[in-house]
C-alpha cells in the first residue's frame, strides 16, 4: 500500500524551508519571444506583441475583410444587442489559456491574448504569466489595455473565459474589468449554425470545416497545463512557445469567425447567403435567427437552404421549423402545403404536422373524420418515442375527436 | 390510565426485579429573562407574535456572550430551545445592517429544511429576512440568487467543503460580510468527521480573513465530558461554555433495565427487543403518548407490529394510524406526517432509529424506550430528552442488551447518571487528513512564506506537494498548478483516499450509497458480510476487490456480521512511555498488518454466535496511531502460559468494548490485538490501535485514561455473573480460552494494584 504518511511526517518534523527565489537553469522566455516584462523578474508577467499586416491571410479570408463590417444583427443573436451598432475593429478579440477547465480559485489563467484593428494593422497582445507572482501586475495592464473598448469577442468567453479572468481579478482584490464590457461570444451562434452539419462545434473543427484552415504542428488545448507546468519546472521558456503560437491562431480564427458571421447575419433577412454556405448551414442561421426573435430572417433563411436542395434529416427539420414561423406570421397558406408535403410524402420527424393539419381539418375544414385519421397515424407513428404528457396530449385529441365523430354519425353508428 | 398509575404497577409488577437504577428528577419552573434592551423592536415583536415573552436564563446569557464578541459553545438538553441562542443574534444583525451575511452548518439535509423552517416562521411577512439551504438539492438556477442575496445560507460540512469553499469567489458577498457562523450538533463532530471539518473551518476562516471577515461562532451540542474543550478544538479559538439550562421541566423518571438471564453459565439474557416491547406495549396500553428507540430498519419493523398489536382494540383507528414506524428510507413526506402526527398527538406511539434523534421537531411525548444502549451517553440522553413535557411527569426506559458495554451501563449507573465521561476528540494535524485539507486550501488561496495552517506549520507538506508538481513557489508564495480539482476526490467521512464505494444493486438502478476506507474494506465488505446504512441492512453479494466496489443487496436478517482478522503489528515510534506502572502503560505509532480470515455472524440482543465463513482476500497494511500496556514478566510466569494468552485476550476484548465508555466512539473505531512476547517491549502486550490511518486521537486519550480505563473493565467482569467469560464481559469462554475471566481479572488487579 502506498502510504503518504511517513513522508509527510518526517517532513513536518523537519520543518525547514529551503531558501525562496530558487532558481532555474532554463531558457528565460524573454530570449524565446521579444517582448517586455511588466515588472522586475522574477515573479513578473511578460507582454508578447505582435502586429500582423491587415492583408494577413487567414482562413480563406484577408483580415482587412472584417474592417467596416458593423456587428448589426450578430449582436442579437449572440445575445449582445447592445454592440448592434459597433464596427467589429472596435472590439477586443480575447482568449484565455489557463492550468484547468475548471473554473475555481486554483484554476491560473496563463496566457491572455487580445487581438484588435489599430492604424492599419492587427495588433495581438498576449500577456503571459511567466512567473505566479507576477498576475497583478499582468491584470492590471490588461485592465488598462480594455479600458474603453466598445467590447470583447470571445469564444465561450461566457461560461469559460470571463468567470476566469473574473475570478482571478477578486483573488487579486481588482475589480474584474473584462466581466463588465459587452461580451460577443461565438460559441452559443456557432452552435446553432453549424450544428446541423457539424458533430464538434469546437474551433478546431470551425476552422477545418468553415474557414477551410487545418492547423499544422498546432499543440492541442489539453497539453497546455502540461506544457506551463513544465515550464515551471524546468524555467525553460521553449516549452510554452507553442503555446503562444495555438492562441495567436484562436484570436485569428475568431476574426474570421466573426466576419463571416456577420456577413451572413446581414444577408440573412434576404436569404441570399454566398454559395459557399452549405445548405445546412442556412438552415442553422434559420435556427439562430429564429432562437434569437427575427422571425422574418429565419423564414427566409430556411427557404433559402430548402430551395438549395438541403435533404435528409435537416431537411424535414427545417421544414416543421419554417412551417411554424410561417404560422406565426400569419402565412396559414403556406404553412398548409408544408405540412400536407411533410405528411404526404411520410417525411415528418414529429407529430406536430399531422397536429397542426387534424386542428386545420377539425376547425377549419370541418372534417373531424380527416383529422381523427390524422392523429390515428400520428400516435401510430411517434407514439412509442413520445413522453408521457405529448402522448397523454395526443390520446386526449382523438378520444376528443372520436366523442366529435360519435356525436355526429349518432350512437347507432 | 396516567403515566404515574403505569409507574406504579410497574414498580410493583414482577418486572420490578429487572431494574436496576431508578432515578427521578423533580420538576423544575423555568428561569426566565427579559428581552435585553438592546434588541432590535422588530425582532422582539417577532418573538411575541411567536408567543415568546421572555428569554429562558441560558438564552439570554448566550445573547450577552455573543454580544461580547466571544465564541459561545451552548449546551443544554433537548428541546430548551437552543436555537434562538442562535437565531436571535443572527437576525438582530441583518435588521441592524442588511449586508450581513452568517452560514449555518447542520450535519444532515433534514435537520437543515427543519432550521430553515423555523427561520421562516420567526420571519414571518414582516421581517425581511432571506435564508436559503444550499445543498446537493439546491437547483443550479437558484444557486445565483442564494450566493449573492442570502442573508442565512444553510449547509452541511460536506457541502461547504466541496460547493462553497472551492468556489469562494462566487460567493464573494458571503465571505466579506460573514458575520456569524453557527455550528449545531457540535458533539457529532468527532473521530475522522471532527478532524476533517476542523481543517474546513480552517479553510473557512482563511478564506473570510481574505475578504477581510472574522466570524464569530455560535455551537450548540449535546452534552458530553469536553463540549468547550470539543469546540475550541475545531474552531482553534477559544470558546465559552453557556450550560445552565433555564427551560422548565417536569418531573422525570429514568430507569435502567436489564433483561432476565435465561442462561447463568454462558451469561445469556432475555431478548431485549421482547423486553422492550413489552414494557412499550404497557404504556401504549396505558395511553401514555410512547417513542421506542431500536438499533435497526428490523427491530423497528419488529417493534412497531407487537405495538400495532398491543394497541389494537385499545386505541381508536385500530392501531394502524396511531402506531407508527420511523427510519431512514421513509420519503419526507410520510416523515413530515409522522412527526405532524406526535405533535398533534394522534399518533400515540412511534418506534423509531437514531434517524429521529437529531433535533427533528415531534413535540415532546410522555414516555421513551430504548432497546439498546444507543452508543453513547450523549445519544442516550438526547434519546431520553424525547420524553418531557413542561409540566406533566415522564419517563425514558433504557433496556440493555447483552453487550459487554450495555451491560456495564445498566449495573454501573453513576457513570451514566453522573458527569458525562464521554470525550468528544478530534485530531485536525492527522498527517492524512491535514495534507488533504492543505491541497483544498492551496487550490483556494495561495499559502504565503511561512504561513501556518490552524497554528499548525505546513511548509514541508507545500515542499512535498510542489515536489509532485501540484503546488509551484513564486514570489514568496506558493500557487496552485495542478489541473485537478482537490476537494472533489476527499471525503470527510474516511481518512485516507483509497475508499471502497458501496453500491446498491436491489433497485434496477445501482445507487452508491456509501464508502469505507481501505484498510475497513476487507472487515465490512467481505462477500456475504452485513453492511448496515441508515439502519437499513444489506448483505454484500460481490466484493470487486480490483474495481474497489462492493454491490450490496437490501436483506432482513436478525444478525450483523463480525470479521476475525489475523494481525501483526509494529511500533514504529513511541510517543508517551510510562513504566511506573504495574503494567507499564505506552503510546506511539505502528503498522498494523491484517489478514482476514473468517467472518462470524452474531445475533443482536443476544450476541449469539450463529454462522460463520470463510474470507479470501489480501492482507492490508495501515500506519495508525496506537497504546499498549506490557504485562511485567513475573507475572506472566506467575499465570502460566495457557491462561497468560487467555487473559490477554479477554483483556484486549474488555478494553475495545469498554473504550465507547470514554471516548465518543463506536467500538469499530477501534481493535485490539494481543502478543504473547511483544519484539518491541519484550513482554506480553495488549494493543488498541486505531482503525483510521493516521489516528484521530483515541490512542493518546486511552494512554491518559489507562487507570479509569482499566477500573472500568474491572468492574464489569467482577460484577459478571458468568461462569468463566460471556458475550458481556471478557467474551465468551470457547473463545478467549479456558479462564479467561479469572486471568483478565489478575491482570487488571495488578494494573489497578499499588504502583511498584
Amino acid at each position: 500500500m502506498e502510504d503518504p504518511w511517513h513522508e509527510i511526517r518526517e517532513a513536518l518534523r523537519c520543518a525547514r524551508p529551503r531558501p525562496d527565489g530558487e532558481r532555474r537553469s532554463g531558457i528565460a522566455v524573454d530570449r524565446v519571444l521579444p517582448g517586455r516584462y511588466l515588472s522586475p523578474p522574477p515573479g513578473s508577467g511578460y507582454l508578447v506583441e505582435r502586429r500582423l499586416s491587415i492583408h494577413h491571410y487567414h482562413g480563406g479570408r484577408h483580415l482587412s475583410d472584417a474592417l467596416g463590417q458593423a456587428v448589426g444583427c450578430l449582436g442579437v443573436l449572440a445575445g449582445a444587442p447592445g454592440l448592434e451598432g459597433n464596427l467589429l475593429e472596435e472590439l477586443v478579440f480575447l482568449d484565455t489559456e489557463t492550468t484547468g477547465l475548471d473554473v475555481g480559485p486554483g484554476t491560473l489563467v496563463i496566457l491572455v491574448g487580445t487581438g484588435r484593428f489599430e492604424a492599419g494593422g492587427f495588433v495581438v497582445r498576449q500577456f503571459f504569466l511567466a512567473e505566479p507572482a507576477g498576475e497583478r501586475p499582468l491584470l492590471e495592464e490588461l485592465a488598462r489595455h480594455l479600458d474603453g473598448c466598445a467590447g470583447l469577442v470571445t469564444f465561450n468567453g461566457r461560461h469559460f473565459d470571463l468567470p476566469q479572468l473574473e475570478s482571478r481579478f477578486v483573488l487579486n482584490r481588482l475589480p474584474p474589468a473584462p466581466s463588465s464590457l459587452p461580451n460577443l461570444d461565438l460559441l452559443p451562434v456557432a452552435r446553432r449554425v453549424w450544428g446541423l452539419r457539424l458533430a464538434s462545434r469546437s474551433l478546431a473543427s470551425l476552422e477545418d470545416n468553415v474557414l477551410g484552415y487545418m492547423r499544422e504542428g498546432d499543440v492541442p488545448g489539453y497539453l497546455v497545463p502540461s506544457l506551463y507546468r513544465e515550464y515551471l519546472r524546468t524555467g525553460d521558456a521553449t516549452t510554452v512557445a507553442p503555446v503562444f503560437e495555438h492562441n495567436l491562431r484562436d484570436i485569428l480564427s475568431m476574426v474570421m469567425l466573426v466576419s463571416r458571421l456577420v456577413d451572413w447575419c446581414a444577408r440573412a433577412a434576404s436569404g441570399d447567403l454566398p454559395p459557399e454556405a452549405h445548405p445546412a448551414d442556412v438552415a442553422g442561421l434559420g435556427r439562430a435567427c429564429e432562437y434569437a426573435g427575427l422571425a422574418a430572417a429565419g423564414t427566409a433563411c430556411y427557404e433559402a437552404a430548402l430551395a438549395r436542395g438541403l435533404d435528409g434529416a435537416p431537411r424535414q427539420l427545417a421544414s416543421e421549423r419554417l412551417a411554424r414561423l410561417y404560422r406565426r406570421l400569419g402565412m396559414r397558406a403556406e404553412a398548409l402545403a408544408v405540412w400536407s408535403g411533410l405528411v404526404a410524402s411520410g417525411q415528418a420527424c414529429s407529430p406536430d404536422p399531422y397536429i397542426e393539419l387534424a386542428k386545420h381539418y377539425e376547425h377549419v375544414a370541418r372534417d373531424p373524420v380527416r383529422a381523427c385519421a390524422l392523429v390515428e397515424e400520428a400516435i401510430v407513428r411517434f407514439g412509442a418515442g413520445l413522453s408521457p404528457a405529448r402522448e397523454a396530449a395526443l390520446r386526449h385529441r382523438l378520444a376528443r375527436l372520436r366523442r366529435r365523430l360519435d356525436i355526429r354519425t349518432g350512437p347507432s353508428a | 390510565m396516567s403515566l404515574e398509575q403505569v409507574l406504579e404497577e410497574f414498580r410493583s409488577g414482577k418486572a420490578a426485579r429487572n431494574v436496576t437504577c431508578w432515578r427521578s428528577f423533580p420538576g423544575r419552573p423555568p428561569r426566565l429573562e427579559p428581552f435585553p434592551t438592546w434588541l432590535h423592536p422588530s425582532l422582539v415583536e417577532a418573538l411575541r407574535r411567536r408567543g415568546i415573552e421572555h428569554l429562558y436564563s441560558h438564552q439570554a446569557a448566550a445573547l450577552q456572550v455573543v454580544r461580547r464578541g466571544e465564541h459561545v459553545v451552548v449546551v443544554t438538553p433537548t428541546a430548551s430551545g437552543k436555537t434562538l441562542c442562535y437565531n436571535i443574534p443572527v437576525v438582530e444583525s441583518v435588521l441592524r445592517d442588511d449586508a450581513t451575511r452568517s452560514l449555518y452548518l447542520f450535519p444532515t439535509k433534514a435537520l437543515s429544511q427543519d432550521q430553515l423552517a423555523e427561520l421562516e416562521q420567526l420571519a414571518g411577512e414582516t421581517l425581511r429576512l432571506k435564508a436559503y439551504t444550499y445543498d446537493g438539492d439546491t437547483p443550479q438556477s437558484a444557486r445565483q440568487a442564494i450566493r449573492t442575496a442570502g442573508h442565512i445560507v444553510i449547509t452541511n460540512p460536506d457541502m461547504l467543503h466541496t460547493g462553497i469553499l472551492p468556489h469562494h469567489t462566487r460567493w464573494l458577498r458571503l465571505f466579506q460580510n460573514l458575520r456569524y457562523v453557527v455550528i449545531d450538533e457540535v458533539h457529532q463532530y468527532r473521530g475522522v468527521f471532527g478532524s476533517h471539518l476542523a481543517n474546513v473551518i480552517r479553510r473557512l476562516k482563511r478564506v473570510a480573513h481574505f475578504y477581510g471577515a472574522r466570524p464569530q461562532f455560535i455551537c450548540c451540542s449535546a452534552t458530553i465530558a469536553n463540549p468547550s474543550e470539543l469546540a475550541s478544538r475545531l474552531i482553534e479559538e477559544p470558546v465559552t461554555l453557556v450550560d445552565e439550562s433555564g427551560a422548565p421541566s417536569g418531573e422525570r423518571h429514568f430507569i435502567l433495565y436489564n433483561p432476565p438471564l435465561v442462561n447463568r453459565e454462558l451469561g445469556i439474557r432475555r431478548s431485549c427487543l421482547l423486553e422492550a416491547a413489552e414494557l412499550a406495549g404497557a404504556f401504549v396500553r396505558a395511553g401514555v403518548q410512547t417513542l421506542v428507540f431500536a438499533r435497526s430498519r428490523l427491530s423497528t419493523e419488529v417493534l412497531a407490529t407487537y405495538l400495532k398489536r398491543a394497541a389494537a382494540g385499545i386505541l381508536p383507528g385500530q392501531g394502524e394510524a396511531t402506531v407508527r414506524g420511523y427510519r431512514g428510507g421513509y420519503l419526507p413526506t410520510q416523515r413530515r406526517e409522522i412527526e405532524k402526527g406526535l405533535r398533534e398527538g394522534k399518533v400515540r406511539a412511534a418506534v423509531a432509529t437514531n434517524a429521529l434523534e437529531l433535533g427533528i421537531d415531534i413535540g415532546r411525548l410522555d414516555a421513551v424506550v430504548m432497546a439498546g444502549y444507543p452508543g453513547s451517553i450523549a445519544s442516550a440522553w438526547q434519546q431520553a430528552g424525547r420524553a418531557g413535557r413542561r409540566t406533566d411527569p415522564a419517563v425514558a426506559v433504557l433496556v440493555a442488551d447483552s453487550s459487554p458495554l450495555n451491560q456495564y451501563l445498566v449495573n454501573q449507573p453513576e457513570y451514566f447518571f453522573g458527569r458525562s465521561p464521554e470525550h468528544g476528540l478530534v485530531n485536525p494535524d492527522n498527517p492524512f487528513i491535514l495534507a488533504n485539507h492543505v491541497k483544498c486550501a492551496a487550490f483556494e488561496l495561495p499559502f504565503e512564506e511561512g504561513e501556518d495552517f490552524g497554528g499548525t506549520c505546513v511548509q514541508p507538506v507545500l515542499e512535498h506537494l510542489a515536489a509532485q508538481g501540484i503546488v509551484h513557489r513564486s514570489g514568496g508564495r506558493w500557487h496552485w498548478i495542478a489541473e485537478s480539482y482537490p476537494a472533489e476526490d476527499i471525503s470527510l467521512r474516511s481518512a485516507s483516499a483509497e475508499n471502497f464505494v458501496v453500491v446498491d444493486v436491489t433497485a434496477p438502478r445501482p445507487r452508491v450509497i456509501g464508502e469505507v476506507d481501505r484498510f475497513s474494506a476487507s472487515m465490512l465488505l467481505h462477500e456475504e458480510a452485513i453492511y448496515l446504512h441508515e439502519a437499513e441492512q444489506y448483505q454484500v453479494e460481490k466484493l470487486d476487490y480490483a474495481e474497489k466496489k462492493a454491490y450490496v443487496r437490501k436483506v432482513e436478517v436478525d444478525y450483523y456480521t463480525d470479521a476475525s482478522l489475523a494481525v501483526s503489528i509494529r511500533v514504529l515510534a513511541q510517543f508517551q512511555h510510562d513504566p511506573e506502572h504495574n503494567l507499564p502503560r505506552s503510546s506511539g505509532e505502528v503498522l498494523v498488518t491484517a489478514l482476514p480470515t473468517m467472518f462470524k455472524k452474531i445475533r443482536f440482543g443476544t450476541h449469539e454466535n450463529v454462522g460463520s465463513g470463510p474470507i479470501h482476500l489480501p492482507e492490508e497494511q495501515m500506519h495508525t496511531t496506537a497504546y499498549w500496556l506490557q504485562v511485567p514478566r513475573e507475572v506472566a510466569d506467575d499465570l502460566g502460559p495457557q491462561a497468560l494468552e487467555a487473559g490477554l485476550l479477554g483483556l484486549g476484548n474488555l478494553m475495545v468494548h469498554i473504550a465507547p465508555l470514554f471516548l465518543l466512539c463506536d467500538a469499530r473505531d477501534i481493535r485490539s490485538v494481543v502478543e504473547v512476547r511483544s519484539p518491541f517491549t519484550r513482554c506480553p502486550t495488549v494493543y488498541v490501535y486505531e482503525r483510521y490511518p493516521g489516528g484521530v486521537g483515541f490512542a493518546d486519550k486511552l494512554f491518559e485514561l489507562h487507570g479509569e480505563l482499566l477500573a472500568a473493565c474491572r468492574d464489569l467482569v467482577r460484577g459478571c455473573t458468568c461462569a468463566d467469560g460471556c458475550p458481556s464481559c471478557v467474551g465468551p469462554g470457547a473463545e478467549a480460552g479456558a479462564g479467561a475471566k479469572q486471568a483478565t481479572l489478575r491482570l487488571l488487579r495488578t494494573g489497578l494494584g499499588v504502583l511498584r
